[in-house]
């Protein structure tokens, strides 16, 4: 009786110690700060914390880049602003760049053209994503601008096809997938 | 025979360039062919577009800069990080347009063509921009070319 009292308290230990009982991380973290005092500038970074398997890896850097732009939509609309323009390194709608919906963002960040070099390394990553976007009140003649209405339309899948990729990635609670921390990047 | 097909084949492969086309109307305003002003603000490299886009009259771009909101504000009070020296650069609010700063080697390959044109009439316009990429460099008639056709296609 007694080894088998010892017994179970020694598996019990060892269950513990594991990391079998411990609490699965968030599986994307997102850290926003503004960077002006009438919170209109922004920054966003996006981890994700999960180990997606090989086969799903190459969803790594789309929920990376959706989670950050539906970060900044969802601000900008908690802000009362409409539309927003990205202001990364070579993707800066200030500067005319033309593309105001992920379809055009992802087929100017990895073409799919013989000799065509991947354009925004610099902030998308398979881990991670950073960026960086100011709030507009209305739309302007020489700023290509992103609806937020429009960007926030396609959350719902968006958050379903997450919900999917991590069950097939068998993580454990599926829809809870965001940590927010808000003013420290 | 078989030789001719070979050397139009040839032929072909040696003209044919992949390209990437993006275009977006920044007033979401359809144009139609009864537009009856037509304005280029540009048509090159995109490298070289900042500089251009300073060039254009404060005039012309007043009317834009009046959407623009408090970020400028933060720009002005120097109270930006880094990265927003590129939105001072852009929005060339509030401080001399001299202040804006380009890279000639920041679109590397540089060989990416923009034009842009300011389509209106008596109460509206909209501006289309268009971005072409290439693989290879291209002569100015030629990229003009094509992006011309692609801007073709947004008007009704």
């Amino acid at each position: 009786m007694k080894n088998v009292l010892s017994f179970t308290l020694m598996l019990g230990l060892l269950l513990t110690l594991s990391g079998c009982s411990q609490k699965q991380p968030f599986p994307t973290y997102v850290k926003t700060k503004y960077l002006d005092d009438n919170q209109t500038v922004m920054k966003t970074s996006v981890t994700t914390r999960i180990n997606l398997k090989a086969s799903l890896s190459k969803y790594g850097s789309g929920i990376n880049s959706k989670e950050a732009l539906f970060t900044v939509a969802n601000e900008a609309k908690k802000h009362g602003y409409p539309y927003f323009a990205l202001i990364n390194t070579n993707v800066n709608n200030l500067e005319g760049f033309p593309i105001t919906n992920y379809q055009a963002l992802w087929r100017y960040c990895y073409p799919n053209v013989k000799d065509f070099e991947l354009k925004c390394q610099q902030f998308i990553h398979i881990e991670s994503a950073e960026m960086e976007a100011v709030f507009f009140k209305e739309k302007t003649l020489f700023v290509p601008l992103w609806s937020v209405e429009e960007v926030l339309q396609h959350e719902a899948t968006y958050r379903e096809e997450l919900r999917e990729c991590l069950k097939q990635a068998e993580y454990e609670k599926p829809w809870v997938n965001v940590e927010y921390v808000r003013g420290s990047l | 025979m078989k030789k001719w097909i070979a050397l139009v084949l040839i032929c072909a492969s040696c003209w044919a360039q992949d390209h990437q086309m993006f275009t977006t109307n920044t007033m979401g305003i359809e144009v139609t062919k009864a537009f009856n002003t037509q304005q280029e603000i540009f048509c090159g490299k995109r490298s070289e577009y900042n500089a251009a886009l300073a060039k254009v009259s404060h005039a012309a771009l007043s009317g834009t800069l009046d959407g623009l909101n408090a970020g400028s504000k933060a720009f002005n009070m120097g109270n930006v990080g880094a990265g927003m020296q590129n939105v001072g650069a852009g929005l060339g609010i509030g401080l001399a347009f001299g202040l804006i700063q380009f890279s000639i080697d920041k679109y590397k390959e540089d060989n990416q063509y923009m034009l842009v044109r300011m389509y209106g009439n008596d109460t509206q316009s909209t501006v289309l921009i268009s971005l072409l990429i290439v693989d290879k460099g291209l002569e100015p008639d030629a990229y003009r070319v094509l992006l011309e056709a692609e801007q073709a296609r947004y008007i009704k």
